[in-house]
């Protein structure tokens, strides 16, 4: 694995991630040696990214296979594996749904991301992300949620906000449909779906491994005529990060990519790799309440606020600044104090009774930070 | 004469490579099925006597066909409602332990993984001690995160 070492030690948590997960997307991975206690030793972050069941691809045919922590990666690729037979019967249902109401969906991420693995459990998602037109949104969401109650695991999106530089109707006349069951499914097409995949996970600030070996497999997925001008075009900013990604990915997870295919080649600067690698190794689980929540309950308050403080990478994205050697102190700074003022503003306008509009706008290097 | 036959209602099969899953959608449980109860419980069609699946372990895995060993495995089947009916062992055909059938089958200790196997699947206890079970985490006593969904009490996502 070729990365960017800078502080990092082979017997860090992170490093010891990367490796197991290099390559783990491939129906024959490559070779692996990594001890049985350091197996052991990352199996919890292992399990709780999602990832367990890609550890077990990679160790299935070695020795280490028959180890207790090895034991619950593959209870876990079971359980994922049933998960996704469910989960296509849902999204089958979703998109028969919609489709009799009239409105086409697009459907990303999840299980769009799950069909490029060598095994539909290998790829865990929870909910089912879809896409409509903006002008569907309420169409799609009164056939969807007809009570008003999200009975369903469906994350409904209005329009593409992170691909805001090309419009819906150019994505829908690019998007392609595919077999899932008996339904035709519609995905992005190969570069778009790629492009979505990069943002997200710099949105996320690259916290689960997960993603990045998504852009691995959706790399090395055959894609014969993958039209590299098509994906570079666009907002120049947006497609430094991109290319940063790629690399990111090829650096720590072994991706393959053809260099010669980045118009204008963006190493990831010192920071970048070290940070991800940080992130992985670290036993924190997101938190799934909101602040308000905690601020009602009046407990947990502060240990809410330093779990949202931002890591440089979601900073740098939410600040849409470039991924540069600047140090990221200053926009991890200003992240955070503007979110906890548009916090502020959500409790004064929820105090008074305002409405609160959570309408996406796109991330642009100019843009506002937006409401989370 | 005994012809078992399998459940199909309630269950979600997917087989692998070398396992067959089966979900109980009725009960939300998950089992793994090694390839000799896959075999036995593949052919539990109402037509195949035991003596048959005996005969069949042997062609196709290369068991000693033995109808104890058959019986063993449908007892674990029937345990896991995934027959239509549970089957009751004939008198004449004695209990045997583990170390019993692999010394009687001469299959030696490694042989242990040719003795059917019809295994629970079960989710991990929860490690977190927060308001919601993460992903990878049991939610048999927690719901799950937002933005998971669950199999068998298991979290599941990229929450």
């Amino acid at each position: 694995m070729h990365h960017d070492r800078s502080g990092i030690k082979r017997s860090e948590p992170g490093y010891l991630v990367a490796t197991l997960l290099s390559g783990s997307w491939r129906d024959s991975p490559p070779s692996l040696f990594i001890s049985p206690t350091e197996l052991s030793e990352i199996a919890p972050l292992l399990l709780k990214t999602g990832t367990g069941p890609l550890a077990w691809w990679r160790i299935r045919y070695l020795d280490l296979s028959a180890s207790q922590a090895a034991f619950h990666l593959r209870q876990a690729y079971r359980l994922q594996t049933l998960h996704a037979r469910l989960a296509e019967g849902e999204i089958q249902d979703a998109i028969t749904v919609l489709r009799s109401a009239g409105v086409e969906p697009v459907l990303a991420k999840g299980w769009a991301a799950a069909r490029l693995y060598p095994e539909p459990g290998l790829r865990p998602y929870g909910d089912i992300d879809l896409y409509v037109r903006p002008e569907d949104y309420s169409s799609a969401e009164a056939v969807l949620f007809p009570s008003g109650a999200r009975v369903r695991h469906v994350d409904l999106h209005r329009g593409f906000a992170d691909l805001c530089d090309r419009s819906p109707n150019d994505l829908y006349a690019r998007s392609q449909l595919v077999r899932l069951g008996d339904v035709d499914a519609r995905v992005l097409a190969p570069e778009d779906h790629l492009c979505l995949l990069c943002l997200h996970l710099l949105r996320h600030g690259i916290r689960s491994p997960l993603w990045l070996c998504d852009i691995g497999a959706a790399l090395e997925s055959p894609a014969h005529d993958f039209d590299w001008d098509y994906f570079w075009t666009g907002i120049r900013r947006r497609s430094d990060w991109v290319a940063c990604v790629l690399e990111g990915s090829h650096q720590l997870l072994g991706s393959k990519l053809d260099h010669c295919i980045i118009p204008r080649f963006h190493r990831p600067p010192r920071w970048f790799l070290p940070s991800v690698l940080r992130q992985w190794g670290a036993d924190a689980s997101p938190d799934h309440e909101t602040m308000l929540t905690h601020l009602r309950r009046r407990s947990g308050i502060l240990r809410a606020a330093r779990r949202r403080w931002p890591n440089p990478i979601e900073a740098t994205f939410r600040c849409g600044m470039s991924l540069s050697r600047v140090p990221r102190f200053p926009f991890q700074l200003a992240d955070y104090l503007v979110r906890g003022l548009l916090l502020a503003a959500r409790i004064v306008m929820l105090t008074v009774g305002l409405p609160i509009d959570r309408n996406k706008s796109c991330p642009t290097p100019n843009s506002p930070l937006r409401i989370p | 004469m005994i012809v078992p036959r399998l459940r199909k209602k309630g269950l979600l099969i997917q087989e692998l490579r070398d396992e067959v899953l089966v979900y109980d959608l009725e009960r939300h449980k998950a089992h793994c099925l090694n390839p000799t109860a896959a075999l036995i419980w593949r052919h539990c069609n109402g037509r195949t006597t035991v003596s048959e699946m005996a005969a069949l372990l042997e062609e196709e895995l290369g068991i000693p066909a033995d109808e104890g060993l058959v019986w063993s495995a449908l007892e674990k089947l029937g345990r896991a409602h995934l027959l239509r009916e549970r089957v009751t062992r004939p008198e004449g055909v004695p209990r045997q332990s583990r170390r019993e059938l692999l010394r009687k089958l001469a299959l030696g200790l490694a042989g242990g993984v040719l003795l059917p196997a019809v295994t629970s699947i079960l989710a991990p206890v929860a490690a977190s001690h927060g308001s919601c079970a993460h992903v990878g985490e049991s939610c048999a006593t927690l719901n799950c995160c937002t933005g998971c969904a669950c199999v068998a009490t298991f979290c599941i996502g990229t929450c």
